[in-house]
């Protein structure tokens, strides 16, 4: 998938959440306010265009805090494009969602 | 109390999940199933973090869960193989050419397998089609014998002036021992001397004093199994013994009567033909008279044996093998007749003002129509010949009757299918149109027009179908995107429109 991928907004908004530090399912379905029966489809596609990856947390860092591992998502190189191109077309996807940095500033 | 009630919800909201897991691919179940109890783990945690047992915390975790069988069936269609629908295969027009093509090549193979098809659809067997004429003495319909070897006779032994000569054959029932201890019921047509040579059909002949047998090629594969040496075989019929003299191909019989084999009787034995016997005539007809009909089917009055004056029917041999691209022509006509009545025939409006097509690209749609008409006749002819002459001992009249049916059925709906296709595509690249979406009601059909709206995913244009024509809005018409579109119109979308 090249960075000229045009996402639609949902899409757009799921993928800046996880830019956003939002990086499991349910956080990404509480900062954006969509369901989760729009929320993890829409994540099973990105991963599938390989916008973003998965990964299991470590098993001993979830035993230490007595909860279940949990399953965190990242922006892939071909997402980050995908993500500047959006935000071209989206641009107030950064207000709705600011990163930490931006907050910073 | 409320912990009660909490674990049961608990328990409700794992049911589901495991309900929803058996969705979701097999190899994909544990992880997937792992990822959402997990979430629900959290889920549950946060939202117990805001105080004791709450409905409609419940709820929320319940709406969560229920996420969950979206998530399995994105899963089970991601993993799916992508079969593509009938419509989307049509997509492009090469693709649909091609389809419509492979259709065509297939029906007409499956005619080239079918016996009766293949006699069915040969100019004539005859060499001298052109003179040859069934006489009958009733309508030309009648399928029956209807001239008795007494008029053959009589006819034969007075001297003619339309025609040179004629024959005769009389199919009846008769028992044939093919070898010891197997005998067959077959029907035998027993022919004048001359009837053979008079169609000019290839047969040989024998120097035995034995009556000739000429098998069909029918009974020759069924009987003998198509043995080569079956020619010269003596075979028991009733109380005498026949000679096989010869195998006439499939494609060289079309007259009347589906006969296993034709036993030519000398003329002393041709007499023993009871007068009273009804059979077939086929007459010759003078070439040295100038006062030959020229049509196909004429009637003749004509003197019967008892001198009375009767009606005839003759039928030139060769109008009989046209007779079912004539019938698909006449189909055809009343299928283009029938069309209005089932869809619209106009294209619908291209505006040209602002958007000048090359005349190349204008030319292509009509070619790409065209095509379409020429591959669609030949698939319905010889779609209605497989269904009409799929069985060989299926009655002429039968299959002349199906014929006409499933010509004009599968006419009416190819035409149909053609028009409403082409409509639905864009008049720039030829391809379908999509995402039909619904504008407007049809209540304020004064103030705005309602109806159905269709998108170029090329990004050429939209396509507005009315609901109800008005005399505004009569037909449907085509709307040119100018290239500020391009931007919505990505080359390889993500994903369709809906799906994200």
């Amino acid at each position: 998938m090249a960075g000229e991928t045009k996402l639609s907004h949902t899409a757009a908004m799921i993928l800046q959440a996880v830019n956003a530090g939002f990086i499991y399912g349910f956080s990404v379905m509480e900062t954006t306010g969509l369901p989760s029966g729009t929320v993890y489809p829409a994540m099973r596609r990105l991963e599938r265009d390989e916008l973003i990856r998965s990964s299991w947390e470590a098993q001993s860092i979830a035993d230490a805090e007595l909860r279940p591992p949990r399953k965190y998502y990242k922006l892939t190189r071909a997402g980050k494009l995908t993500l500047e191109a959006s935000r071209k077309r989206y641009p107030l996807l950064e207000k709705m969602i600011p990163t930490p940095e931006e907050e910073r500033v | 109390m409320s912990l009660h009630r909490v674990s049961l919800f608990s328990i409700g909201n794992q049911s589901l999940l495991r309900l929803a897991a058996f969705l979701v691919p097999r190899r994909l179940r544990s992880e997937w199933s792992r990822e959402w109890r997990s979430e629900l783990w959290h889920v549950r945690q946060e939202r117990s973090a805001e105080g004791p047992f709450c409905w409609h915390t419940e709820q929320e975790i319940t709406d969560f869960c229920l996420g969950a069988f979206q998530d399995a069936l994105c899963l089970r269609q991601q993993s799916a193989p992508t079969v593509a629908p009938l419509s989307r295969r049509f997509a492009s027009p090469a693709q649909c050419l091609l389809l419509l093509a492979t259709i065509a090549a297939a029906v007409y193979g499956t005619a080239q397998l079918l016996p009766g098809v293949q006699s069915a659809v040969l100019v004539s067997p005859y060499r001298v089609p052109r003179h040859l004429m069934l006489i009958s003495q009733s309508s030309p319909a009648a399928e029956g014998p209807t001239i008795t070897a007494a008029q053959f006779r009589a006819w034969q032994a007075r001297r003619q002036s339309l025609f040179s000569t004629f024959a005769f054959y009389q199919p009846v029932r008769h028992t044939i021992e093919i070898a010891p201890h197997r005998i067959e019921g077959w029907t035998i047509a027993r022919s004048s001397a001359n009837l053979l040579d008079l169609l000019e059909l290839p047969h040989r002949v024998s120097e035995s004093t034995l009556p000739q047998l000429v098998l069909s090629d029918q009974a020759w594969k069924r009987y003998f199994g198509n043995d080569p040496h079956a020619v010269g075989r003596v075979l028991r019929m009733g109380d005498r013994e026949v000679q096989v003299a010869a195998i006439i191909p499939a494609v060289q019989w079309n007259l009347p009567g589906n006969v296993d084999a034709w036993l030519q009787e000398p003329d002393d034995r041709a007499h023993a033909i009871p007068d009273a016997a009804k059979g077939f005539l086929i007459g010759q007809l003078n070439p040295l008279n100038r006062h030959a009909p020229f049509t196909t089917q004429w009637s003749m009055i004509a003197s019967t044996v008892s001198g009375q004056p009767e009606y005839f029917t003759c039928i030139l041999l060769s109008s009989r093998s046209s007779s079912t691209f004539s019938l698909f022509l006449f189909m055809v006509l009343l299928a283009c007749i029938a069309l209005p009545a089932t869809t619209s025939i106009p294209l619908g409006e291209y505006p040209d003002a602002h958007h000048k097509l090359a005349r190349a690209t204008r030319f292509r749609r009509w070619i790409f129509l065209v095509s379409k008409f020429a591959l669609i006749a030949p698939t319905v002819y010889y779609l209605s010949l497989d269904l009409a002459y799929m069985s060989g001992s299926m009655h002429a009249e039968t299959s002349q009757y199906i014929q006409i049916i499933s010509s004009f059925a599968a006419c009416l709906f190819a035409l149909r299918w053609a028009l409403r296709d082409q409509r639905q595509r864009c008049p720039v690249c030829l391809g379908r149109l999509s995402n039909p979406a619904r504008v407007g009601h049809p209540s304020r059909n004064f103030l705005a027009w309602s109806g159905t709206e269709l998108i170029c995913v090329g990004g050429h244009g939209l396509l507005h179908v009315p609901e109800i024509p008005t005399s505004w809005f009569g037909t449907q018409r085509w709307l040119y995107l100018d290239p500020s579109w391009e931007v919505l119109f990505p080359e390889t979308p993500l994903a369709s429109p809906g799906s994200l």
